[in-house]
């Protein structure tokens, strides 16, 4: 080989691994420079997890981190979860996240919740440039802490709706579209974001305020539906079916109990009934006998109108885990180690629970009494 | 397209590998191809006038040309005599294609850049005499037509004088004319040596090519993270000038003094670098010019391409006139050899000062900050002699490190003043600057007033710390007389070094850098 050949794959050579250095460096600093937020941080947390020590990957919007204790689970059914769930979570974005999560967890089952199915029917309807900009950040939530891979690039060309502020691009480079997040990281915050982040309570994100509800009169079943589901929201949830099937994992549909105003009513039985139809799996917590089972209390479980406090939550877990666990078989994954670190989540759990139930018990006294005065 | 945009870097890449792929004698036409492609991107629109500006540059040019050649034709055979009188003959007709030329060249450029200003102004007048007003109308100008409409008319001069032969295929003119490295912040190059070198044949040379890549690098560095990083509070305390009071406006000098070094010297290093990419050197426009001694060396390195076109065609010009060799005379004999010299030098300066003013837009603030400059050359020519006797009386070691670096602060305190005048919203602003800056706050400031957060200030200034340390190593190789650059320095390196230096600046650019959505993607010298 002549010198000069040899000098020019050399050079070759050289660029080459200069690339990938820096290809791998922008990939590794991406998702380190999210915004900061526990909305931003699911992925952080999900990724910490010990690789197939999952047994179940709860999947959803605030329907989901608002009604789901992991701990509390584990604690009662003796399976381990984790939550894939950021606020306003578009629903077409679930096999993309399925996919994600079997890279490394070989989870026994995907809880799906469906609330954004119908949320995205009613934002959809005019689809102005403000709601642009909205569905756009409600993505960046979920795209922004999720590591670099063809699932994240497909997820995001799909999702996007390119406009002048959102530069594909950027979205897919994501140093590109987060890089100013470097002055705003407090030092704590990159501390925790180089650790290896796994959360002592395992992504817990209820809330200890009362707001009452009226508890409502007429609930959106199957057979108050006035019309079919539209055809694009059948084919999101086949989607996730046939995601689930490609993959041979199973999958449980749920709706977790809100207030449905009149809007998304129409649309919340129409997607019953679908569900009804196609007999997918599916738990219906406003169906009758569901709802008498979990017994929530409209006066004191709610935070709000869409989502419940601590003790729905505690409610909602312990009847969400019991079904799952009577009708789902979950293998054992955990090592000692992992086990005893679950139990540790447990230990803190139990130890938060009294605080936040202080918490709550003082909220529910306010709430009676600015009732009382009103 | 911006110099700063994801698009230009794809641009650059494909117009590289286009560059290098097609026959070399082809070279020239991709050339060509892109520079249409980068101006059409401002608008088609602009790109005709810059077409139909260089189609009656060419004209004249091949006008002058023939006259050249005949001029060539005729002196074979004629006497010393005959020959001055033939040259004289010839220069008389050439100067009239050039007038021509020039006419329509800067008519433009005035249309575009100065008249609304001039209709304001003509308003002013009027409304005091015949109480008429002409409606005013704002024309966007061209990208860059300040620096193309320079470099016509550098060509056109350069004819004139014979200094080079004119282009005789239009399309090759046009290439250099729309040369996209160059044409929206210049260096102004002279057509020659420019033309011939984008013309000649390159071959992918690729120590060439990576010491462009660095030196994109480094411009982007001053650009996007120094720069663009500072300019916020430069803008927000300019904007609200009258609610500001006290020191805080010397800070605005300082910190805008480097972020119009980092943002200018900035580009230029974006476009000699990505020019280098494609084997053509273009000129070098600032040489450090923050460590100048003074005003006249200040402007000998910054922005070295528009000095030279003034003294050149400005200067030298009215300095060599019937009416200033006139004045000369008079001032001699009135004031005395040197000082009368001096006075009478006063007259192109001031000229080419106030036009300099006038080239950054129609703008009192410009024109302002142009005399002020003006003023400081005079007085640094008038003066000098004296100071330096002074200095011999009082046994000062001028050559002394720290009293040179006093100058140097000295030079940059004179340019601060002078960036105020520049800066302000109307000459009244920069003066309640200019005298608040020296004055005790009406309040006492908070971290609110700075714009920036903490942090941001922080780093901005390691970073300002950095390219100081960059400026001078390169200083004292040039003033050792070592003949090397930073990037001739680097380049002697070994691999993991060079790669690690190359990963840090890219990483700091794509982690600190002010850009993307968002961010304004702008140069200051892009409106002049």
């Amino acid at each position: 080989m002549s010198t000069t050949r040899k000098k020019v794959l050399k050079t070759v050579a050289s660029v080459l691994i200069f690339l990938f250095l820096l290809v791998t460096i922008i990939n590794f600093l991406g998702p380190l420079l999210r915004p900061e937020g526990q909305d931003f941080d699911g992925w952080h947390y999900f990724y910490a997890e010990d690789k197939n020590s999952l047994n179940a990957v709860m999947i959803g919007s605030s329907a989901i981190y608002r009604y789901w204790i992991p701990a509390q689970a584990y604690e009662e059914q003796g399976f381990t979860s984790c939550m894939i769930s950021q606020s306003c979570q578009n629903i077409r974005a679930v096999p993309y996240i399925m996919e994600e999560a079997l890279k490394s967890q070989d989870v026994d089952l995907f809880v799906v919740e469906l609330r954004q199915v119908v949320a995205d029917l009613v934002r959809n309807e005019n689809l102005t440039e403000e709601k642009i900009e909205k569905q756009n950040y409600y993505l960046s939530i979920l795209t922004s802490g999720m590591k670099q891979s063809k699932t994240r690039r497909k997820l995001i060309h799909e999702l996007l709706i390119p406009t002048e502020a959102d530069n594909e691009l950027e979205w897919q480079i994501p140093i590109l579209k987060y890089h100013e997040n470097v002055f705003e990281i407090s030092k704590n915050d990159w501390i925790d974001r180089f650790a290896t982040g796994k959360s002592i309570y395992k992504g817990l994100r209820v809330r200890t305020t009362v707001d009452s509800q009226e508890k409502p009169t007429i609930f959106p079943d199957a057979e108050n539906a006035t019309f079919p589901l539209p055809q694009k929201s059948r084919e999101y949830i086949d989607d996730i079916v046939k995601t689930a099937e490609k993959y041979g994992k199973k999958i449980l549909f749920v709706s977790t109990p809100y207030i449905c105003e009149e809007a998304r009513f129409p649309y919340q039985c129409a997607m019953n009934a679908y569900m009804a139809e196609k007999n997918y799996p599916y738990l219906n917590m406003e169906e009758k006998s569901v709802r008498e089972s979990v017994d929530l209390d409209y006066s004191i479980d709610f935070y709000n109108s869409h989502h419940v406090n601590v003790a729905g939550a505690e409610k909602i877990t312990a009847y969400l885990a019991e079904y799952m666990k009577e009708h789902y078989q979950f293998t054992d994954k955990l090592n000692e180690k992992q086990k005893k670190e679950w139990n540790n989540a447990v230990s803190a759990w139990d130890e938060k629970e009294i605080l936040y139930r202080q918490e709550w018990n003082e909220n529910c006294k306010q709430a009676a009494l600015a009732e009382a005065s009103e | 397209m911006s110099v700063v945009s994801y698009s230009f870097l794809l641009f650059l890449l494909i117009v590289c590998l286009v560059y290098y792929i097609v026959p070399k004698k082809w070279q020239w036409v991709v050339l060509l191809a892109a520079g249409i492609v980068f101006y059409a991107g401002a608008g088609v629109s602009y790109l005709a006038v810059v077409g139909l500006t260089a189609l009656v540059v060419y004209g004249c040019s091949l006008l002058m040309q023939k006259n050249l050649d005949q001029q060539d034709g005729m002196l074979k055979d004629a006497d010393r005599k005959a020959a001055r009188k033939i040259k004289n003959e010839m220069k008389h007709k050439r100067k009239r294609v050039l007038g021509a030329g020039l006419i329509v060249v800067i008519g433009i450029l005035v249309l575009f850049k100065g008249s609304d200003f001039l209709i304001e102004n003509l308003n002013v007048l009027l409304s005091h005499t015949v109480h008429t007003q002409i409606s005013t109308w704002k024309l966007i100008a061209p990208l860059g037509i300040s620096f193309y409409s320079f470099m016509m008319i550098a060509y056109l001069v350069d004819l004139y004088h014979g200094k080079i032969s004119a282009q005789k295929n239009f399309l090759k003119y046009l290439t250099y004319v729309l040369y996209f490295p160059h044409i929206t912040q210049g260096p102004i190059g002279r057509y020659d040596p420019l033309g011939t070198e984008m013309f000649a044949e390159h071959r992918f040379d690729y120590d060439m090519f990576r010491k462009g890549i660095w030196l994109m690098i480094w411009g982007y560095f001053k650009k996007l993270v120094i720069a663009d990083r500072v300019a916020p509070f430069v803008t927000t305390v300019i904007k609200n000038a009258p609610d500001y009071s006290g020191p805080i406006f010397l800070l605005v000098g300082v910190v805008y003094s480097i972020q119009i070094y980092c943002d200018f010297s900035g580009c230029m290093d974006i476009v000699r670098g990505s020019s280098e990419c494609l084997g053509i050197r273009l000129k070098e426009n600032f040489r450090r010019p923050y460590f100048s001694r003074n005003m006249p060396e200040f402007w000998r390195r910054w922005h070295i391409s528009l000095g030279e076109f003034f003294r050149e065609n400005v200067f030298y010009p009215v300095s060599t006139s019937a009416l200033f060799l006139k004045l000369n005379t008079a001032g001699r004999k009135r004031f005395g050899n040197e000082w009368g010299r001096n006075i009478a030098s006063c007259l192109p300066i001031l000229c080419v000062w106030i036009l300099t003013g006038v080239w950054h837009g129609a703008n009192w603030n410009y024109i302002g900050w142009g005399v002020y400059h003006g003023i400081l050359i005079c007085l640094s020519a008038m003066f000098e002699q004296p100071i330096k006797n002074l200095m011999e009386k009082a046994k000062i070691n001028t050559d002394h490190m720290a009293f040179q670096v006093f100058q140097m602060l000295r030079t940059f305190f004179l340019c601060l003043i002078g960036r105020l005048i520049f800066l302000g919203n109307g000459l009244s602003d920069s003066f309640y600057m200019i005298g608040s800056a020296f004055c005790r706050p009406q309040a006492a400031y908070t971290m609110k007033l700075f714009v920036l957060r903490r942090k941001e200030w922080a780093f901005v200034l390691v970073c300002m710390l950095l390219l100081l340390a960059v400026s001078i190593a390169q200083e004292i190789l040039e003033r050792r007389g070592i003949n090397i650059t930073i990037r001739d320095w680097l380049g002697s390196r070994n691999v993991i070094f060079r790669g690690a230096v190359l990963l840090a600046g890219i990483l700091l650019i794509l982690c600190f850098g002010v850009y993307g959505a968002g961010a304004g993607a702008t140069f200051i010298y892009e409106q002049f």
